[in-house]
């Protein structure tokens, strides 16, 4: 491609010459010889011309592109050209487009940033209180004369604390898994309804404590590609949340649905239910409901249990009825995306 | 950053006393790359809105701004190359050409434009829509669903800034439209696009980040 002008100027000019030799040999009469060799060298002439006429107009074509690229960098948008039929409106649009996707992801990944120094004095605040309880059992324990009923005492609150850092800290370490997206999902065929059993057993006990009875209905054949482990993580935070707002004595009903693109897990519970105001604020980094705020917790399932969920190619949706039960849907599809 | 934004718009039908107000000082603004839902009753002048939003109906009075472009201020021919080149429409009708196969159709925004067609971007959409192995059918032997689901495809594919979307599930049962709105959003997160999602299913508009009810061509409520 590089030498094809070069060949085509060295072969138009060969063809002048040997035009004009053929002229000066074979014709004998002066005024047709000479006729004839200005045509030739007319002929040549306007080939040369055309040539560096339409190369002048790609070079002005991609000078003009060039400038109206620059103008898009620096956020002027090109109000004339645009919506014509001509090629630079096309180009220009097309440019436009480009850069406002890539201002919006800037500007999204701004905003993510600003998220997650929220998220680190958030957490530091969450983890300092246990601390420093820790720190200042630890030292009344140092103190020489506490009855063995106090120690006793101390060190059970001692493990509370404890268990809630690590509570955090678990937490902290999934979502931090997720957000630098080291965790490789390994899509298999496998069956929903065991990847429900881990859920299901992972819960259970805090389940048991407040009496709720959990069921699932899923037809042992239904297979879905998807990955065991981190489904199960997001189908027991889903139903960790249930119980949560369930009160004692409630019904969590787990549901498997086969449909013609994905594959639908319900989760229903009887539980208070969501604000329909609140609806799009559950699956949002830290939204926690102001009533159990008290509660240990990030605020950070759901937003996990979503993100796991959307990593397979799947969605969350949640449908909720105040005071009757919220109904969480986790659709994964049937196949994988590319 | 506002994508849409209309300024005290109306449409009136008719003159007194048989005046019809179709839409009567609609002023919204809706943010780029936000997933937004219409709801109303039908006659409340939704699809109306949506028409005038995307340039196929001229307001009686007031303005729109379709990103930072005033509509007014556009020819004939101007606003239809606006349209093909910025917006994406999902027709509840489908409004497939019967006699294109499913592929041309689809194709059909991009060719208009002299445009080549982004092959890769085609298979990835129809992979995602399920539409690979039905690309060379004609539209009347697929199902409604699919139908739809041919429809989005081709609001896809010249990746529009933005997606006008009529009652995209009105004629799809209950556990297919929530496949469908389901896709409409992973495909608007994944190409940061701006979706207007007409609806009168308050089940499938709660799913959108923001809420626009509309009831007598009035704004009654806008939540997020």
């Amino acid at each position: 491609m590089r030498f094809s002008k070069y060949i085509l100027l060295c072969l138009n000019i060969l063809l002048l010459v040997s035009g004009v030799c053929i002229a000066l040999n074979e014709v004998n009469e002066d005024t047709v010889k000479f006729l004839l060799i200005l045509c030739i060298l007319c002929f040549g002439l306007v080939h040369l011309g055309s040539y560096f006429y339409f190369r002048k107009q790609f070079t002005d074509f991609s000078d003009e592109m060039c400038y109206y690229i620059e103008e898009i960098l620096h956020g002027n948008s090109m109000k004339r050209l645009q919506n014509k039929e001509t090629l630079t409106s096309k180009i220009v649009m097309e440019l436009e487009k480009v850069e406002n996707i890539y201002s919006f992801q800037l500007s999204e990944s701004k905003k993510d940033k600003k998220e997650l120094q929220e998220m680190i004095s958030e957490l530091t605040h969450q983890i300092k209180t246990p601390a420093s309880n820790i720190q200042m059992y630890c030292e009344m324990f140092s103190d020489t004369d506490i009855s063995s009923l106090d120690a006793k005492r101390f060190a059970e609150i001692i493990r509370q604390q404890l268990k809630k850092l690590e509570f955090l800290l678990d937490i902290l370490v999934k979502s931090s898994r997720l957000e630098t997206e080291m965790i490789n999902l390994e899509m298999e065929d496998g069956k929903i309804v065991e990847t429900l059993a881990i859920a299901v057993n992972s819960v259970i006990q805090k389940a048991e404590h407040k009496n709720i009875d959990i069921s699932i209905m899923c037809s042992p054949s239904i297979q879905v590609s998807h990955d065991t482990k981190w489904t199960a993580e997001a189908i027991e935070n889903i139903l960790d949340n249930a119980i949560k707002y369930t009160p004692p004595n409630g019904k969590i009903l787990i549901f498997v649905e086969g449909g013609e693109m994905y594959t639908e897990i319900k989760v229903k519970d009887t539980g208070k239910g969501i604000e329909a105001a609140h609806v799009n604020d559950i699956f949002k980094r830290f939204y926690r409901e102001k009533s159990v705020s008290k509660n240990e917790g990030l605020g950070l399932g759901l937003y996990l249990a979503r993100k796991i969920i959307t990593l397979q190619g799947g969605y969350i949706s949640v449908r909720s009825i105040l005071g009757e039960g919220s109904s969480f849907s986790v659709c994964l599809p049937n196949r994988i995306p590319k | 950053m506002n994508i849409l934004k209309t300024d005290n718009l109306t449409k009136y039908y008719g003159t007194e006393p048989l005046l019809v107000k179709a839409l009567d000082g609609i002023s919204l603004e809706i943010e780029r790359g936000g997933f937004t839902a219409i709801v109303g009753t039908s006659g409340s002048g939704k699809s109306t809105l949506l028409h005038m939003l995307g340039g196929l109906d001229i307001p009686t009075s007031g303005s729109i701004c379709v990103d930072g472009q005033e509509l007014s201020g556009l020819g004939k021919n101007e606003l239809a190359i606006f349209r093909r080149r910025k917006i994406g429409f999902i027709f509840q009708n489908y409004n497939l050409m019967p006699n294109l196969t499913v592929y041309d159709n689809i194709v059909l925004p991009v060719e208009l434009d002299g445009r080549s067609v982004d092959k890769e971007y085609l298979e990835t959409i129809a992979g995602t829509l399920g539409l690979e192995d039905k690309l060379n059918r004609k539209p009347n032997k697929l199902s409604g669903g699919q139908q739809q689901r041919a429809a989005i495809a081709r609001a896809l594919v010249a990746k529009p800034a933005i997606i006008l979307a009529d009652e995209p599930t009105g004629n799809l049962d209950s556990h297919t439209s929530q496949e469908v709105i389901g896709l409409l959003k992973a495909t608007g997160e994944r190409f940061h696009q701006t979706i207007v999602m007409i609806t009168h299913n308050d089940e499938i508009a709660q799913s959108a980040d923001r809420t626009i009810r509309i009831e007598d061509g009035r704004i009654v409520e806008s939540r997020w």
